[in-house]
This record gives structure tokens, C-alpha cells and sequence, in this order.
């Protein structure tokens, strides 16, 4: 199965480098879309079946956590896997964002075992 | 202000290891630390710079300075491209900001540990004749400076980072 990811980032080059990740930890059949924004994300999720969201928190416009919330709104979208990616390890926050609806919440620079891990932990041993 | 061995070595190392952890995790590049005033004739081939502020735990920026050379093939590893046609400006600009950008979170969490909470600006990027005060930064700054594949890249600290501690 070819499961179909969303990234959202505002820097291409961290979406880049994000995509290399998953195929790195064994994803290099998954379908990978891509969104600069919160609100990019959210028209991609209209127009896109997606299986799992990895998004940034910081970004112009429609920001990480706002895109959450709006995702967790949305009955559509209520199973849908949302990792995010923070740029602190603190615990608060981290909780905080987990209450919000993130399934798993990892810290920045994604690293390809942490994202190995985190994949697993929502989809069991399977390939992208 | 260069930094040198007897200003703030704790501080030091902190860089060092947030531009270390950063340069080889985004560019598999190596970085060795310039403990002396770097020849003139290298430091003038530094052209760019692209700075962020921090906004959380306290206010400062912090500004990377490089030449041209550098940050392509700093960009070629990035984006595994060596063919210079491929790459253009969009990358080079994009790809030195999430450097800056993740290099300013690994100083926050050297600097204020990975359990507080910060929070940056938008990175932004420029040429050094726009920013004369990066040529030549004065005392409200810290310089620390390193060789990566042979080019000069600088550090630049607004000293509130050296009081913080």
C-alpha cells in the first residue's frame, strides 16, 4: 500500500529534507504531497486523501497549531494521524499540543530513527 | 568583537556544538572552529548573511555570515544537487534560512536547555553590502567564526546572549 503523506512547512527545503526523512526510515513508496502553510494544508486535505499529516508549528498565515485545531474540528479528519514537529522538547508544551489532537509531537531537526519510531508507533512495521 | 579564548568559553562551545549538530545533520559537512582573526583575503570573499531574531526565552538575533561559494555548495548538499545549473536562487535563499532557522532553535536549546520554551522570527536573507553593521559589528555583538569545506562562515551573537547566561 502506498500511503500518502502531507507535509507542511513553509521552507521547501525542510519539506525536502522532511520527505528524505520518511524515505530514509523505509517510506520511499509513500505518495508525498506538499503544503506551505496551514491553510495550503487544509485545501490539500479537500482535494487529497491523506494518511497521515506531519506539520511544522511555525509558519506565516495559517500556523501549525491553528491547522490542528481546524483538523480536529473537522469530524472528516477526527483519525486521521497528525504528527508535529516542535522546535522545544518541553514537556508542557508538548502535552499541550497532544491535548490539541497530535498524535505524536517530535522535536526539530527531524531525525530519520524519530520518525522511524513515530511511523511505527501509528502504523505498525509497515512500508510507506 | 572576535570571540577568543578568554571571552565566555561555555558560550563558545555552546555554538560550537548547535553549528556542528546543524551543519552535519542538514549538509554531512564538517565544521572546525577559527580560534584566530581570519586572513583578510578570506574574510572579504564573505557576502552573505541571513539573520533571525529570537523572541523567547529573551530578545536577540542571530546572524550567519558566508560567501556565496559556501552556501552553494552548502545548497548542493542540502538538496543533493551538484549539477550548479539546477540549483537557483530560490534554493540558495530558502535553504541558507532553514539553516539559520535551525541553527537558532540548536543556540536556544545549548543555550536555555531543551526544556524551555522559545520561540523565533522569520528568517530572513541578504547581501552584506545591505548590512554594513555586519561587516563590521560592534561591540553589542559576538563573532564565532569556522572554517566549512575551506570558506570562512561567522557566527554573529547579539551580546544579550552572553549576558543571559
Amino acid at each position: 500500500m502506498n500511503h500518502r503523506v502531507l507535509i507542511v512547512d513553509d521552507s521547501a527545503t525542510a519539506r525536502m529534507l522532511i520527505q528524505r526523512c520518511f524515505e530514509i526510515a523505509g517510506w520511499q513508496d509513500a505518495l508525498f504531497f506538499q503544503a506551505g502553510d496551514g491553510q495550503e494544508a487544509l485545501d490539500t486535505l479537500g482535494r487529497e486523501k491523506i494518511d497521515l499529516v506531519l506539520t511544522d508549528l511555525n509558519m506565516p498565515n495559517l500556523d501549525g497549531e491553528q491547522f490542528l485545531h481546524a483538523v480536529r474540528k473537522d469530524a472528516k479528519y477526527a483519525d486521521m494521524p497528525v504528527i508535529m514537529i516542535t522546535s522545544t522538547s518541553n514537556e508542557a508544551r508538548r502535552q499541550q499540543l497532544t491535548e490539541a489532537g497530535a498524535n505524536v509531537v517530535l522535536p526539530k531537526p527531524v531525525s530519520p530513527p524519530a520518525l522511524g519510531d513515530a511511523i511505527r508507533s501509528l502504523f505498525g512495521d509497515v512500508d510507506g | 568583537m572576535l570571540m577568543d579564548d578568554n571571552i565566555d568559553v561555555p558560550l563558545m562551545s555552546n555554538v560550537d556544538a548547535a553549528v556542528s549538530r546543524t551543519l552535519e545533520s542538514m549538509a554531512f559537512t564538517e565544521v572546525i572552529p577559527l580560534r584566530k582573526e581570519p586572513e583578510a583575503s578570506v574574510a572579504n570573499e564573505v557576502n552573505l548573511w541571513s539573520s533571525v531574531e529570537i523572541l523567547e526565552p529573551i530578545k536577540g538575533k542571530v546572524v550567519l555570515l558566508l560567501s556565496k561559494l559556501l552556501a552553494d555548495s552548502l545548497v548542493s548538499s542540502i538538496y543533493g544537487i551538484f549539477d550548479e545549473d539546477e540549483l537557483t536562487s530560490s534554493h540558495l535563499n530558502d535553504a541558507i534560512n532553514e539553516v539559520l532557522n535551525t541553527l537558532g532553535g540548536q543556540i536556544c536549546v545549548e543555550l536555555f536547555g531543551s526544556e524551555t520554551l522559545y520561540n523565533l522570527g522569520l528568517p530572513e536573507f541578504g547581501m552584506i553590502k545591505q548590512h554594513d553593521e555586519y561587516e563590521n559589528p560592534g561591540d553589542n555583538w559576538i563573532r564565532v567564526d569556522y572554517i566549512v569545506e575551506g570558506c570562512l562562515m561567522s557566527v554573529l551573537l547579539e551580546t544579550s546572549f552572553a549576558n543571559f547566561k
